[in-house]
């Protein structure tokens, strides 16, 4: 199962409607199809857009003012627009502080855990060694363990680091429950090394350290960067850990700032509603930078491998 | 030196040809069977440490009565048995085996019809699977707010669009009553999810050989009979995907069920998640909530061991 998932319908306009247009009957039926398909998709993308209502009514609400919202209801056609609403609940919901933690854990914890998974990963699809299978099971069956059930463990651990006061508390955390997955999808793609190249490195003398970091590792940079991006989106919006182990405002990470938003703006819907845009924006943007790497990632963890 | 390295084809190439001593090659031999584990190590350490024996422990308090402080008295499998006669434990396991029910259907079928929908070439196939899969990507916590406010009450889109159309007297508290609670929460959690099938369903669709579709294609099949008799037989393996994850998905529900009722009105709408959150840390039962969480996480390695065991088979 190859990974270009989303990529396939980027296709220069041009190339099939000339491919198709063969002279003749069918030709012409072939362009009168065409024609319907695109009126299907004008209707299937004002389907999309009635799908994310709840988005548009939520950016609708934060451009008016809050008193408007309640006079006329978010339902209503706005009267008037503002932006006002975007700094005032920047600075009331102080999310500021939150964006720090946040970036913060995910900057360190993104890479370590993509370059850890993958240097277990490494020998579990390379090497043949006892013991390999039960290894890959044991790490790979952390997929279904619901972190609920660790919270209260976890909780003792970080007061006996004395670590609950800080952002940091996250770091081991996230990483030990982002293995399964990662090692799984890196699994996958040192499968897919070529075995002779590495063969031939070792011939070579090569330790295998250095066919790790010189030979796979550059040819698996696709998959990296796919479990990058997942690994953030993960880690931006986890929210039970946090909630459980930050102890403290000031470490909290910005969806610990969503939670608290319901209390700190109460019946200000307008601001709750900008507040909350700002939190869920980062994710949108990576979303349309890094779309391809983001579903290939999801794709390549559900190809056995 | 390959005999006694056997079964075991790599590191042996590490030491070539000129290891004539003997104590050097003992080295070799030892070395060469540790370097699977130094490469293990770091991951082993801290999985083990912040996940596998946090599991272990939290099993360990199922068997105990304790309230977090004090110490914790050896009650054998007292808190399983009151697990299935505790009302609101009841209730959370029926709610979690709802959610998964729904979660395996609804969006895995969806996404189904629309990974057909939206294969192959065409302008508007890209930007729609984008648009479809997007919120999968927001914070549930994000998520959940914002269909907080769809939701409200007395301000919401909903009622307010029902009130602007003349229909104000189907008004309804949806978090607030019991009877809409939680299919208000599953329209949500559905609606957050419609993208991940979709796009497991599109990477199958990918692994079906394009020549199936062309031979379709050539005999004028309808879309239909290509959906029926190509699309469909090729995504086993995808069903079987789509199926395990769905239902291990579920499982974990947390913040959405938090944020939006806290398990309310009355508990109707409380998950094993939820349910396992509020006996340990607000209710302090941390033996009882232990006991609720190995329910959970009994569920989802039920789950987890066949699909994992599936997934990292032989390729035949």
């Amino acid at each position: 199962m190859s990974a270009g998932v989303l990529a396939g319908p980027r296709v220069a306009p041009g190339s099939e409607a000339r491919a198709e247009a063969a002279p003749g009957s069918r030709g012409r039926s072939r362009a009168r199809q065409r024609r319907l398909s695109s009126v299907g998709g004008v209707v299937v993308l004002i389907g999309c857009l009635v799908f994310l209502t709840p988005v548009i009514v939520m950016v609708v609400t934060a451009l008016q003012p809050n008193a408007n919202v309640v006079a006329n209801g978010p339902a209503a056609f706005p009267t008037s627009l503002t932006l006002s609403n975007f700094p005032a609940a920047w600075s009331t919901g102080a999310l500021g502080g939150y964006y720090l933690n946040s970036i913060m854990i995910n900057l360190v914890k993104v890479p370590t855990g993509v370059v850890i998974a993958s240097l277990a990963a490494y020998p579990l699809s390379i090497f043949r060694f006892r013991g390999r299978k039960l290894v890959l099971v044991a790490l790979l069956v952390g997929l279904g363990v619901p972190q609920v059930i660790t919270l209260y463990p976890l909780l003792q651990l970080s007061r006996v680091m004395d670590l609950s006061g800080s952002v940091w508390v996250l770091f081991l955390p996230y990483l030990a429950f982002g293995f399964p997955f990662q090692i799984l999808v890196m699994r996958g793609a040192f499968t897919n090394v070529p075995r002779e190249i590495i063969e031939s490195a070792r011939i070579d003398g090569a330790t295998e350290r250095r066919i790790w970091a010189k030979i796979c590792m550059p040819m698996v940079l696709p998959s990296l960067a796919s479990l990058a991006v997942l690994d953030a989106v993960a880690g931006w919006n986890e929210f039970v850990i946090a909630l459980t182990l930050i102890n403290g405002q000031s470490s909290e990470t910005l969806p610990l700032g969503i939670n608290n938003l319901v209390g700190e703006f109460g019946t200000n819907f307008a601001q709750l509603s900008a507040g909350t845009l700002i939190c869920v924006v980062p994710m949108v943007l990576l979303f349309f930078i890094a779309r391809r790497y983001l579903t290939r990632g999801v794709a390549a963890g559900a190809v056995k491998g | 030196m390959t005999t006694s390295l056997g079964t075991y084809t790599s590191a042996g190439a590490r030491a070539p040809a000129e290891v004539p001593r003997a104590p050097d090659r003992w080295w070799t031999l030892v070395g060469a069977r540790l370097v699977p584990w130094v490469f293990l190590a770091p991951a082993l350490v801290i999985y083990g440490v912040f996940l596998v024996g946090p599991m272990v422990t939290s099993f360990w308090y199922s068997l105990t009565s304790w309230s977090g402080v004090g110490k914790a008295h050896f009650i054998g499998l007292s808190n399983y048995q009151s697990v299935f006669t505790n009302s609101g434990t009841l209730t959370a396991l029926r709610n979690t085996g709802i959610w998964a029910a729904v979660m395996v259907v609804v969006p895995a079928a969806i996404g189904l019809v629309l990974a057909n929908l939206l294969r192959g070439k065409g302008w508007w196939k890209g930007p729609a699977q984008a648009l479809v899969y997007l919120p999968g990507v927001l914070p549930m916590i994000g998520v959940a707010l914002i269909w907080g406010w769809m939701y409200n009450p007395n301000f919401g889109f909903l009622n307010d669009l029902l009130s602007k159309v003349g229909l104000g007297s189907l008004n309804i508290d949806w978090l607030g009553s019991q009877n809409t609670a939680l299919p208000s929460l599953l329209v949500a959690t559905v609606w957050v999810s419609l993208g991940f099938p979709m796009i497991l369903y599109l990477a199958g669709i990918q692994s079906i050989s394009p020549d199936l579709y062309e031979a379709a294609r050539v005999d004028g099949g309808s879309r239909w009979q290509v959906f029926r008799n190509v699309t469909v037989p090729g995504l086993r393996e995808s069903h079987v995907i789509v199926i395990a994850l769905e239902t291990i998905g579920s499982l974990q529900v947390f913040a959405m069920v938090y944020a939006l009722t806290a398990g309310g009105p009355g508990n109707t709408t409380q998950v094993l998640g939820t349910w396992m959150y509020y006996n340990i840390f607000s209710f302090h039962h941390v033996g009882y909530g232990s006991a609720v969480g190995w329910l959970l996480a009994a569920m989802g390695l039920v789950v987890t061991i066949p699909y994992v065991l599936w997934m990292i088979r032989d390729k035949k």
